[in-house]
């Protein structure tokens, strides 16, 4: 009896380590079929209500539909979209992690080289980049500065910063390097309507912003754009003219000119976290290259934008674009801080 | 405008807009009673349905929705003294003692007429303020809102308690703890030991959760009590004393609803001065000062008139110039914009019938909600009644979640443990928690007034005609009762002699 029951183990051990070793491993299940039924984690990097936000809860809502996956959204725009950033960053390869990021905060990040950014810009995993929102320089439309001129001959000008390392600041310091101009940019407004009043009551002359976010106060007839932050002038507002057209610029000021119509310009970065797969990768990609031919989506997009959005680039092309921006990083980097140094209040 | 007006009814009263608003009245007033969690959390769910809508039926859906949450959220912080909505925290330092008394209906009665009063008549004032609200917010500039929140930070002299430097110590411990966090006008990161947690600062939400809710609960339970009250008055006549509480203090009323509605109308100062501000005033203003903090029904009526008052101010800003004072408004500004209305001054000319459609809305909806909450109340004063074994954990549980939602930050736990053991030495030592939150909401704004006036003006900002107006009003509104004492005593000598 025992002897036979010593038989039978041994056979039923042998077929065990027969099955384990002899058969193939379980193999992944194909992405389309991974996602469905799972969770998509969707941090928005941007607070609610913003632009970025809008952008990111219709992408995040057909993103649910093309991977049959529930896609949460969650805003964790704590520490200016770091919060964000850092925890796409952090979180497991497995792309059920994604979001939505400012290019100008994420990148800008990096440029000031902010302790808290923990993550590296090329490691992340890009879907899509949603929009190209050049930067404008506003002033008041009654104001005294209606020109170039008119900034050249003025003292100790003012313009408006938000955040001492956001964008708004950087644009400002930017204008006042690309100009030549006697000013200093004073930082601390919390809100685009605080700067558009700011400017109203002339305690500031004009700042940097793109035109989704001072829609409002360009609308209310508080602010108006002077010139494009750009070597080009934006199809959004052909009227506008590019700041190449209003100076000459050396070869230095031009290449800064050209990196806020590349890496710091206001598009929504769709990313997954770093190390995805790249079948998952580049199911994602394909999902969302989809989506910016369908024309629905294209309407909403328009809709939350309030204009014709003209810009999607894929994730490849974002992924080469955010490469060459690293190559870069270190010469920015000392332009930025040089800048900040003099001309930051 | 008559046919405006007209107009704006019609539309109001058709079947399926009433039926809108009326759902958006329900899920509101749940959202304000749930703790902690307020429209800035809530809203973004509700935008990506309203793509598809009629512009009337989404802006009825989210302005019913928004107008009531303020309106419950004075309930849990009576009842349970945890604070639906974080402006709402001001109506616990009372309304929790009333509740304790065995009055949470009559303190429900009050905070929900008050609230509902208040939400009410700026509806009225909105058309005729059109015209003021530019030049106002155009008037105060850097210098000015320094000073106004200076008046503020003055408040804390009414809000000691029982010692004077014992109240300070807190006011001043408030404002040390509203200056942790990268400073957004130098760039310096101060006290956040390198962590992103403390990047922002601490958060209002679970430091209010922890000071005054839990340490509550923890305070009770070391006493030996077995329920918050242990006879609570449950009929409606018990509410409906509350809500002729409010005609009693009809001037205290009507003073904080135009307070929060200034208040909300000036961009930038955020919703929760209003509540504070108009509990300091109504404290420094009453003739028995001492009787607050311990369950006095002025200490419940003004700021619940401030809480939907500032709102409707805030709206107002929002709709007739385009500006969103508060990140709530914010999302009011995108959802005009996703369904293809530009709020701003050609809002109130070209879009006149749909603005009048939304004012008298938010004034229905406060209504609906007001009445709702009222026959409410009798059975939710139940809860007071309850024992702590049962209580407790639903308590603890319900707010760690809303915290956890607000925040988004397990962290935050921490935080309310910590701000719980604070506030239960407060409570025990006798140093005012009021004062604390006070400095601790107005220290930031301050700082970063200030130094943008000292940027923009120099260090002898104060000196532009209107802020030195205002210190001076602000000097004289300070030393009026020891004014009106010497004068009194003067006139008692003159009579004498």
């Amino acid at each position: 009896m025992i002897k036979k029951f010593g038989i039978a183990a041994g056979v039923v051990l042998l077929a065990v380590i027969i099955a384990a070793t002899g058969c193939p491993p379980q193999a992944e299940p194909a992405p389309a079929d991974f996602y469905k039924g799972k969770t998509i984690d969707f941090v928005v990097a941007q607070s609610p209500g913003s632009a970025i936000d809008l952008i990111s809860r219709v992408v995040a809502s057909h993103l649910g539909s093309g991977t049959g996956a529930s896609v949460i959204v969650a805003n964790r725009e704590g520490a200016g979209g770091l919060e964000g950033m850092n925890y796409v960053y952090k979180a497991g390869p497995d792309g059920l992690t994604m979001g939505t990021v400012a290019s100008s905060k994420f990148v800008g990040n990096r440029v000031l080289n902010d302790p808290a950014a923990v993550y590296e810009i090329e490691k992340f995993s890009y879907i899509i980049s949603i929009d190209r929102q050049s930067y404008y320089f506003f002033v008041s439309p009654e104001g005294p500065y209606q020109s170039v001129v008119d900034l050249q001959a003025g003292k100790d000008l003012k313009l408006g910063g938000g955040s001492p390392s956001g964008s708004v600041c950087l644009g400002g310091l930017t204008v006042i390097k690309l100009l030549g101009l006697e000013a200093e940019v004073i930082t601390g407004f919390g809100s685009e309507s605080d700067r558009a009043l700011a400017v109203e009551r002339g305690e500031v002359i004009g700042y940097c912003l793109n035109m989704p976010n001072a829609r409002a106060s360009v609308e209310a007839g508080m602010v108006k754009p002077m010139f494009v932050l750009a070597t080009e002038r934006d199809p959004l507002t052909p009227d506008v003219p590019a700041i190449t057209e209003l100076v000459e610029l050396d070869v230095e000021d031009l290449a800064l000119a050209r990196l806020w119509e590349t890496a710091l310009a206001g598009s929504t970065l769709c990313i997954a976290s770093p190390g995805i797969a790249e079948d998952r990768l580049a199911f994602l990609r394909d999902i969302a290259e989809k989506l910016t031919q369908d024309e629905g989506f294209r309407a909403e997009i328009n809709t939350v934008s309030g204009y014709e959005v003209q810009s999607y680039v894929t994730g490849e092309e974002l992924a080469a674009a955010m490469l060459d921006t690293v190559a870069n990083l270190d010469d920015f980097q000392a332009i930025f801080i040089e800048l900040i140094e003099k001309y930051r209040a | 405008m008559l046919e405006a007006y007209g107009t704006a009814i019609a539309t109001l009263f058709q079947p399926i807009n009433l039926l809108i608003l009326f759902a958006a009245v329900i899920v509101g007033l749940i959202v304000g009673v749930i703790p902690a969690i307020g429209g800035l959390a809530t809203l973004p769910l509700i935008l990506p349905f309203i793509f598809r809508m009629p512009a009337e039926i989404a802006l009825i859906l989210i302005v019913g929705f928004h107008a009531v949450i303020f309106t419950s959220s004075g309930m849990t912080s009576i009842l349970l003294n945890i604070p639906g909505t974080a402006p709402s925290a001001a109506t616990m330092v009372d309304g929790f003692p009333m509740t304790q008394r065995g009055e949470g209906g009559r303190a429900i009665g009050a905070a929900v007429t008050s609230s509902m009063a208040g939400g009410v008549l700026p509806v009225f004032l909105a058309l005729a303020m059109v015209p003021l609200v530019l030049p106002l917010i155009i008037a105060l500039g850097q210098p000015e809102m320094a000073i106004m929140i200076l008046l503020g930070i003055s408040f804390l002299a009414a809000l000691t308690g029982g010692s004077i430097t014992k109240g300070l110590m807190a006011g001043m411990l408030g404002l040390l703890l509203s200056f942790i966090g990268y400073h957004a006008i130098t760039g310096v990161h101060r006290f956040d030991f390198g962590t992103i947690f403390l990047y922002d600062g601490i958060e209002l939400v679970p430091l209010v959760l922890g000071l005054f809710g839990l340490s509550e609960l923890f305070y009770l339970i070391m006493k030996g009590e077995t329920a918050i009250a242990q006879k609570a008055i449950t009929k409606l006549s018990g509410v409906m004393e509350g809500a002729k509480d409010v005609w009693r203090h009809r001037w205290l009323w009507f003073r904080s609803t135009i307070i929060g509605y200034v208040i909300g109308i000036i961009p930038g100062i955020g919703a929760e001065v209003a509540n504070w501000v108009c509990y300091g005033q109504a404290k420094q203003t009453s003739k028995h000062p001492e009787k607050f903090g311990h369950g006095a029904v002025e200490g419940v009526i003004a700021p619940e008139a401030a809480d939907n008052a500032k709102e409707a101010g805030a709206m107002l800003t929002t709709m007739a110039l385009g500006i969103p004072g508060s990140s709530v408004m914010a999302l009011f500004l995108a959802a005009f914009l996703m369904v293809g209305v530009t709020p701003g001054p050609a809002m109130m000319v070209e879009h006149l019938p749909l603005a009048l459609t939304l004012l008298l809305g938010i004034a229905l909806a406060n209504i609906i909600g007001g009445v709702i909450c009222l026959f409410a109340a009798p059975q939710l004063a139940r809860v007071a009644s309850v024992h702590f074994d049962f209580l407790f954990p639903v308590i603890l549980i319900v707010a760690l979640i809303g915290v956890y939602v607000a925040t988004l930050s397990p962290m935050n736990f921490i935080t309310v443990l910590a701000f719980g053991i604070l506030g239960l030495a407060m409570k025990v030592y006798g140093y005012s928690r009021p004062a604390l939150i006070l400095g601790f909401v107005l220290g930031g704004l301050l700082e970063r007034y200030s130094l943008l006036s000292i940027k923009i003006y120099g260090p002898l900002f104060f000196l532009r005609p209107i802020p030195l107006t205002m210190l001076i009003v602000m000097a004289l509104l300070l030393s009026y009762p020891y004014l009106k004492r010497g004068i009194s005593n003067l006139r008692g000598r003159l009579s004498g002699t």
